[in-house]
């Protein structure tokens, strides 16, 4: 029996078990997920194939980066046949060909910025392109900035310090841009996503969000973004439905539009424990790795982690 | 040296040690604080006197309430010389008269909470704010995500809400204060927001850029500026408060108070949590500082004596 989810025009039938590893190989748990122009899949994983490749029937083609990547964090994908990987724990970005060759490096990996100085980078997590192919990089969990890079990586400006006023930053956790040059940032721990011009000026928020993490959106004009939101987990609201984890399809006024996910976290094939990455290919199929192992205890501090959790699922649009 | 905070049209002189307590008495922590109309001061505590009430100097006047409280939380001060205590350990609201807390109004059974999330009154209920018609409306709270309107009498009316994130959904509504014109403004805490609702709860607006708002006061005026005490989650990051921001009816900041990070300083804050202002335009914060120590220092012991109540003359 196909399961589907979602609501309006973007309804999915759940693709369980997708991914076809090596016998032996686990993902561990997925920071993001990018799609090719020919809708090959970029698993970028923390566990000891950082990179793993697969046709969109989920056969594996390929892995690289071997011991290149300590944590995982974003992807962004262009049709230039390149894929940017940003890496929170070695606190830099690549720019690699879909080889895994390594075309332009951002950041001095193992050597973090000062916390909280506004330079970068300190555990920066995602990056995306102007349409001129300036480089944005959220920057991060240890700053509360936005860096602009020329293509050739030199430092333009930067925009964002701590707060909850517009144009402050509590957790820079992903970016995006469209085709008009907007740039949205989710703003995770402020709740909203935030959305400015090219650069840096405040342009609006969008609210209605729980811990927004997950920001993908087509590069297009006014595109619909999808959002993975993670859910509660201080003391006082652990136990309370509706706050995710889940992934909201929201349209280009932030309005939602459909949501994946179950009222409370869970393993099941329809609810989430923490969508981190989101990727959807050119028929509109919609990919989630999931930061599983390191929601886990933060969900169910008693109960052991089993052995395997899901951290990605395929999601096919159903028309 | 005076010292001044705040901004703009909204600034106070700090007045420390303001309150003198009898010897050997102690707060441990105010939860909430509101203010009658000769400017006395009620101090809703956790300690073993759970009403305290001084005039406006800090001088002590007397205490009442002792057993009765097993949880501050919330007070709003009623027109007609009363005051409206919320108890969230002991799930219950009682309407007190003044001068000894004799109780004229309970609603809640003590000590015997409604399921969790089932909507029903009342689970750690936190305050109550009444309407125009001197209808109760009670934020409900911790175990629910609800508001619920009384009659004056105590009969259940109506109620509203649901947890979640969308509008009209709420992640623990914590305080709640209405206007003269009827409208309703919710510190929908963990949602990092004040929802505003006409007086049957439907959803009219939202004001956002704010921290965990936790304690919100408004006089009962026409479009009042708003009070709201805000939360932080560690010291890591600033700008997050723990701080006090006034809003004006739109929801925009006028004024802020506090240092960029959680401390003991006279100007900055641990865990303001009730507010309250007198006719002078005089402000009361009272904060849950032994509640949030250990969360925000937690390699350091805590103090014998935090602070919990500090004055802000207003100045003109």
């Amino acid at each position: 029996m196909a399961i589907i989810v979602g609501q309006g025009d973007f309804k999915y039938r759940i693709v369980e078990d997708w991914a076809q590893l090596p016998d032996g190989w686990s993902f561990k748990e997925v920071g993001a997920v990018g799609v090719d122009k020919n809708d090959n899949v970029y698993v970028f994983n923390r566990g000891d194939h950082p990179v793993m490749v697969f046709d969109r029937e989920g056969n594996f083609l390929r892995s690289w980066g071997e011991g290149q990547y300590p944590r995982a964090h974003g992807i962004h994908m262009r049709p230039d046949d390149s894929i940017y990987l940003t890496d929170d724990g070695g606190h830099f970005v690549r720019k690699c060909a879909l080889d895994g060759k390594v075309l332009l490096e951002l950041g001095v990996p193992g050597k973090p910025a000062p916390y909280m100085s506004g330079e970068p980078f300190h555990r920066c997590t995602h990056t995306a392109l102007s349409p001129k192919g300036e480089i944005y990089v959220s920057d991060g969990y240890g700053n509360a900035r936005v860096h602009k890079y020329s293509p050739d990586g030199k430092l333009l400006m930067s925009w964002g310090e701590p707060g909850t006023d517009p144009g402050q930053f509590n957790i820079v956790h992903n970016i995006c841009t469209d085709a008009d040059g907007w740039v949205y940032v989710a703003d995770r721990e402020n709740h909203r996503v935030q959305v400015f011009d090219g650069n840096g000026k405040y342009e609006t928020q969008w609210n209605n969000l729980h811990r927004p993490c997950g920001l993908y959106m087509d590069y297009t004009r006014h595109p619909v973004a999808y959002i993975g939101e993670l859910g509660p987990v201080m003391p006082v609201n652990r136990n309370s439905p509706n706050l995710g984890p889940r992934v909201s399809i929201v349209d280009h006024q932030g309005k939602l539009l459909s949501r994946i996910g179950e009222p409370h976290a869970g393993t099941t094939a329809t609810a989430f424990l923490g969508p981190h990455g989101l990727a959807v290919d050119s028929r509109g199929d919609l990919y989630v790795g999931e930061v599983s192992w390191t929601q886990w205890p933060q969900f169910y501090p008693d109960k052991p982690r089993p052995d395997y959790i899901r951290s990605l699922q395929k999601y096919e649009r159903v028309r | 040296m005076a010292t001044i905070v705040g901004q703009g049209d909204y600034k106070y002189e700090i007045i420390e040690n303001w309150a003198k307590l009898p010897d050997g008495w102690s707060f441990k922590e105010v939860a909430a604080v509101g203010v009658d109309r000769n400017d006395n001061v009620y101090c809703f505590t956790r300690g073993e006197h759970p009403v305290i009430v001084f005039d406006r100097d800090g001088n002590f006047l007397r205490s009442w309430g002792e057993g009765q409280y097993p949880r501050a939380h919330g007070v709003h001060m009623g027109p007609d010389d009363s005051i409206y205590l919320t108890d969230d350990g002991g799930h219950f609201v009682r309407k007190c008269r003044l001068e000894d807390g004799k109780v004229l109004l309970e609603i809640g059974v003590p000590g015997k909470p409604a399921p969790y999330l089932s909507g029903e009154p009342f689970n750690r209920c936190t305050h109550t704010a009444l309407s125009p018609k001197g209808e109760i409306y009670v934020s409900d709270g911790y175990g629910n995500a609800r508001v619920h309107k009384f009659s004056p009498d105590g009969k259940l009316l109506m109620s509203w809400g649901e947890p979640g994130s969308d509008r009209g959904q709420f992640n623990l509504v914590h305080n709640i204060c209405a206007d003269a014109d009827g409208w309703v403004y919710v510190a929908d805490r963990e949602n990092h927001r004040v929802q505003v609702f006409d007086g049957n709860g439907k959803y009219e607006t939202q004001w956002n850029n704010l921290h965990r708002p936790c304690g919100l006061y408004m006089e009962y005026t026409r479009r009042p500026v708003c009070y709201i005490g805000e939360l932080s989650v560690n010291r890591l990051n600033a700008n997050l408060g723990p701080r006090v921001s006034i809003v004006d009816n739109q929801g925009e900041l006028l004024s802020r108070i506090g240092d960029p990070f959680a401390g003991t300083a006279p100007t900055s804050f641990i865990g303001p949590h009730g507010l309250a202002v007198d006719s002078r335009g005089d402000l009361y914060v009272a904060e849950v500082c032994w509640t949030l120590w250990p969360g925000l220092f937690p390699d350091q012991p805590r103090p014998d004596n935090l602070r919990t109540i500090q004055k802000y003359q207003r100045v003109h």
